[in-house]
């Protein structure tokens, strides 16, 4: 059985002004002991989010809405607050993004770093709390004499070293790193993407590690799960994914990652922004920024497919036999009809509050890309040439008084 | 600076300013505490501006019967030399008004500036401008104001000096250390990169980061000056040419209007006073609000919002669509 | 066309009491220490470096942001370091910079075309028309199109990248020779980065501008840069043609670096040689080569006397004294 197990996870957020914004949707997730995975995604895809509510960290504003977390097979969603927070570090940590700052600044760290131990083991006394910080911080690879020092007197690497040492102090069987090293520079990144392996060797931890870095994943991650605006783009075992990812957008972040090994030319990069969660896409969330959408990416949601060992993908493009087809291969969507499609489906919406269209850089075609805008564009179509995207963008209103079940409900499968 | 520099707004712009009053607007109606405050302003505005010319001179209006009690024809009764105090207080709010106003943006400007100077600057010229201020910091208002008040005589200019001299210093520091931090931001740097100087930045970048403090601050050190200006007339050295709501509330104290139960004569201007100073500590919380664009628009305007969380709303209601390759004969390559 | 000559910038180190009551010596951070480098016309120049190597300082120093305590900065062959008033906003025209947090280097008060215009203000160039014209041109530059769209928004309404967009554009507006960037993709998203490294081309190729591109990340240098300069401790370990100094490594530190980048394919997982400790305190460098306390084929010569240059081919520079020796350490 795994470790921990979440599935259907669905985490809303009220907005000031009372309406609700779906931040992470329908996520599964399974997670064995001893197993790194890394989440990636762009800023506002709804990786952190998944992961304070694994902890059960979400802000005042946001609530798990549907779905299970399970640990050893216990519903931690199901426990009342008191109850999880006495599994919180002990079960579960979180080193924070920019940890380096979590730090209380006037007080000694040897301190900070025996606070949890104190909380959740009572009967420890301060002299087995020391005893164990010191442990701890030689664990980390700080020298136990620096126990009496305050945080000023460590450097970026040594702080982030201690926030480890204070997310292990419970002897958590799962911790969850929150971009633990961005702030980093790459020899200190480094030296504690190795700490952390060695951590996991020697003691046995799971590990999520939240990136928006694919080559650290494919450094120290067993599998890397992709997400996109809060929905699952594809999972598997890093080899596999970034040998050949099958979603057009994990294609698109590896090939956004500039690589030493490989060719000396500027990486092709993603137009435009993910959709924020107040406005959400219909169909395929990716379908605006995909050079591979069909009629279908704009109308169903993808279901989440199994190909192989544990790699599953949620796109309409990969073929039955576990290929992602290339656009050549694809049906194109007839302008009029796309129009037609965009409309009552609500496209127009994610259109509108993009308030600040790409530009033709946003969307990666370099100069003299041989590709014309299209010729069909609707009049008055502002904003820039947007060649890659599918015309069902086009910010045609018409109003259409369509009653339909909304994709939200569309029926969803679980691989 | 270049002449050029002052060139006339673009329509745009224009069209941007008027956005920002009516933005400004929104936010205080939206806001009840500051709403009441802008109520409770605009009646004393209006009394202060539209009363005297109504009314007319106070000692002509005045019946010249002395310590009369409320009545129809005198509202607020008469004092002891027979002047209507209803007509009294009228112009007595325009003075203070007027003394609260004026003696605040003078105190202001002399505060802006050196915070912005010291904040800016650093260094010896921070050294010796916040030594200046601690200095008129450190000097008790009341007596300071008190000996100025004596030695420049008790007319209308001289309380507004005198209330601007003691109020500025408060003022300069706290508009100092905001100048710190916005001098640290990287859009100073950018500014200094282009070749702008000093004076240039601390008006075109620092003036504007700190004004929704200045103003806010502003609403504070009028309820202030409002306050020292009564308690300077009260205590004797306010003008002596013309009324102010300390002036009569100096006068009742002195005919021993509490003991002889006279309340029409020190109540009106006592709750004048706490209530125009409750207004503007009202308002001002609302300034911080308006000034910053990162509060404005929002579900206004070309980037409103489209209502599409609902998650009830119809979204989609396509069945069945196929899609004939032969109908797109315009391929998108990708 | 610009070049530094042994540009030092140094600070003084704020004594505690105690120190000053002890009477111990005024200490100096020692930011840049000795650093030369040269940009032509039209050439990018990354200059690499981890956190306290001075690279952002040397940058700064180029735009006379930093105060240059020895050394100079000459731009067409005059000397630059010591002008001041009149001259030093002419100078400023002709060399501007662009900052890394695409959050704060903008006046969040401000409309976009207000803050593209701004330079041109300061500078007293052309009238409103002509002004007008130009910031559209270089938001049409930057990539923010259409124009119109962007004029009269506040920064707060667009994206990371859109910012440093406007940013780039407010410093190309004056259409400057040299345009120092600060580590201009470090905060955006993967995904966006080639976008603001392809304006960057682009302007290279269009408007000749000569780019002193400072990062942390050796494999953007290598992306961008004609060629890449390495700084370790305020001086320049190596220099070289981007693809050379990435693929014949002369210098310890170089190598270190290279070989802890991460890689997306994992196919291509390497040994790393991950450097023990870190980067000591700029008011601490070590005496002889600064490197030797972390460098793993430090001998006893690298601990007191200066490695020099070694011009290893032509345009190829290493500061060390097993720069023309092969690789001697394992893999």
């Amino acid at each position: 059985m795994a470790l921990l197990e979440v599935r259907d996870l669905v985490v809303e957020f009220t907005l000031g002004d009372g309406r609700i914004a779906r931040v992470v949707d329908g996520v599964d997730l399974d997670l064995d002991a001893g197993e790194a995975l890394g989440l990636v995604g762009e800023s506002g895809c709804g990786k952190t989010t998944t992961a304070l509510a694994i902890a059960r960290l979400l802000p005042a504003n946001g609530r798990i809405a549907r779905g299970t977390v399970r640990l050893d097979g216990q519903d931690l969603t199901a426990l009342d607050d008191a109850a999880f927070r006495d599994r919180r570090w002990t079960d579960i940590s979180v080193i924070f993004q920019g940890a380096m700052n979590a730090l209380n600044p006037v007080r000694r760290v040897g301190d900070q770093v025996a606070e949890p131990i104190l909380i959740h083991e009572p009967t420890t006394t301060r002299e087995a709390a020391r005893r164990r910080v010191a442990e701890l911080f030689e664990l980390v690879g700080i020298s136990p004499d620096r126990l009496r020092e305050y945080p000023h007197q460590f450097s970026g690497g040594m702080r982030q070293r201690v926030m480890i040492a204070m997310a292990l102090a419970c002897r958590p069987r799962l911790v969850i790193g929150d971009e633990p090293t961005t702030a980093l520079d790459v020899m200190v990144q480094a030296q504690i993407l190795e700490l952390l392996e060695r951590l996991r060797r020697e003691l046995g931890l799971a590990l999520i590690l939240i990136t928006h870095d694919l080559s650290v994943v494919a450094e120290t991650c067993d599998r890397t799960l992709v997400m996109y605006a809060g929905r699952l783009a594809e999972t598997g075992p890093v080899e596999r994914l970034h040998g050949g990812p099958l979603h057009p957008y994990s294609l698109r972040l590896l090939r956004s990652v500039p690589d030493l090994s490989g060719e000396r030319r500027l990486p092709a990069g993603i137009p435009g922004q993910p959709p924020s969660p107040e406005s959400p896409v219909s169909g395929c969330r990716f379908h605006p920024r995909c050079d591979r959408a069909m009629a279908q990416c704009v109308t169903d949601v993808p279901v989440v497919r199994s190909f192989g060992e544990a790699h599953r993908v949620a796109c309409h493009a990969v073929g039955e036999e576990g290929r992602l087809r290339p656009p050549g291969e694809l049906p194109r969507i007839p302008s009029a009809l796309a129009i037609a499609a965009a409309s009552t489906s609500g496209v127009e919406v994610a259109v509108d509050a993009d308030v600040l269209p790409v530009s033709a850089d946003d969307l990666g075609v370099p100069p003299g890309d041989p590709r014309e805008p299209p010729a069909d564009r609707p009049v008055g179509v502002a904003g820039p040439p947007m060649p890659p995207v599918p015309p069902s963008v086009a910010p045609v209103r018409t109003t259409t008084d369509a009653s339909a079940p909304t994709t939200d409900d569309l029926p969803r499968v679980d691989a | 600076m270049t002449s050029a520099a002052a060139a006339a707004p673009s329509p745009a712009r224009r069209h941007g300013r008027r956005d920002a009053w009516t933005h400004a607007w929104s936010v205080i109606r939206a806001d009840r505490q500051s709403m009441l405050g802008m109520v409770i302003l605009v009646v004393f505005a209006i009394i202060a501006i539209a009363g005297p010319i109504l009314a007319g001179p106070i000692d002509r209006a005045g019946a010249n019967r002395p310590m009369l009690d409320p009545s129809l024809a005198h509202l607020f009764g008469t004092d002891r030399s027979g002047r209507d105090l209803f007509l009294t207080n009228i112009w007595a709010t325009q003075v203070s008004l007027l003394v609260g106003v004026v003696a605040s943006i003078l105190s202001m400007v002399i505060g802006t500036a050196m915070g912005i100077a010291a904040g800016y600057l650093g260094g010896r010229w921070d050294a010796w401008l916040m030594r200046l201020t601690d200095f008129f910091y450190v000097l008790p208002t009341l007596v300071l104001a008190l000996v100025l008040a004596a030695i420049m005589g008790p007319s209308l200019s001289n309380v507004i000096l005198v209330i601007a001299v003691t109020s500025w210093p408060a003022t300069a520091r706290v508009i100092r250390s905001q100048t710190l931090t916005v001098r640290e931001r990287m859009f100073v740097d950018r500014a200094r990169a282009t070749g702008a100087s000093s004076a240039r930045i601390m008006r075109r970048q620092v003036l504007p980061n700190v004004f929704g403090l200045v103003l806010a601050n502003t609403t504070l050190t009028i309820a202030g000056a409002i306050f020292l200006e009564t308690t300077l007339s009260f205590l004797g050295v306010g003008p002596r040419d013309t009324y102010s709501w300390g002036r009569i509330l100096d006068e009742s104290f002195e005919a021993g209007a509490l003991t002889l139960g006279k309340w029409a004569w020190f109540v009106p201007p006592g709750v004048a006073v706490v209530l125009v100073v409750l207004a503007f500590t009202l308002v001002g919380g609302a300034f911080d609000e308006i000034l910053d664009p990162r509060l404005r628009r929002r579900g206004a305007g070309p980037g409103a919002e489209p209502d599409a969380t609902d998650p009830g709303g119809p979204l989609l209601s396509i069945e069945s669509l196929s899609v004939p390759e032969s109908l797109d004969p315009e391929r998108r390559g990708g | 066309m610009i070049g530094l000559r042994g540009l030092r910038v140094h600070y003084p180190l704020r004594r505690s009491l105690g120190a000053w009551l002890r009477g111990e010596p005024v200490g100096v951070i020692r930011a840049v220490d000795g650093v030369d480098l040269d940009l032509g016309r039209g050439e990018i120049v990354a200059l690499v470096g981890e956190s306290g190597s001075g690279k952002t300082t040397t940058g700064r120093a180029l735009v006379r942001l930093a105060p240059i305590t020895d050394g100079q900065v000459l731009l067409d062959g005059e000397d630059v370091t010591r002008i001041g008033g009149r001259a030093l906003r002419a100078y400023r025209r002709r060399v501007q910079i662009i900052f890394q947090d695409p959050y704060e280097s903008l006046d969040p008060r401000r409309t976009i075309a207000q803050q593209v215009e701004e330079p041109l203000l300061v500078q007293g160039l052309g009238d409103a028309a002509e002004r007008a014209r130009r910031v559209d041109r270089a938001l049409d530059d930057a990539g923010l199109r259409p124009v119109e769209r962007y004029r009269d928004r506040f920064p707060h309404e667009l994206s990371g990248g859109q910012r440093q967009r406007v940013a780039i554009a407010s410093a190309m507006v004056l259409e400057p020779d040299v345009l120092v960037a600060d580590e201009p993709v470090s905060m955006l998203d993967v995904s966006l980065r080639s976008g603001i490294l392809r304006v960057m081309l682009d302007l290279r190729a269009h408007r000749d501008v000569a780019i002193l591109f400072i990062t942390h990340d050796l494999s953007l240098a290598w992306l961008i840069a004609d060629r890449i300069a390495v700084m370790y401790l305020g001086r320049v370990m190596e220099i070289g043609p981007a693809e050379t100094l990435v693929r014949d490594p002369r210098h310890p530190y170089t190598r270190a670096l290279l070989s802890v980048m991460p890689s997306p394919d994992p196919a291509h997982r390497r040994e790393r040689r991950i450097l023990r400790g870190e980067t000591p305190d700029a008011s601490r460098v070590p005496p002889g080569c600064r490197f030797h306390t972390r460098c793993p084929l430090a001998f006893d010569r690298c601990r007191t006397e200066e490695p020099p240059s070694v011009e290893v081919t032509p345009g190829h520079v290493a500061a060390c004294f097993l720069a023309t020796e092969p690789p001697t350490d394992p893999a």
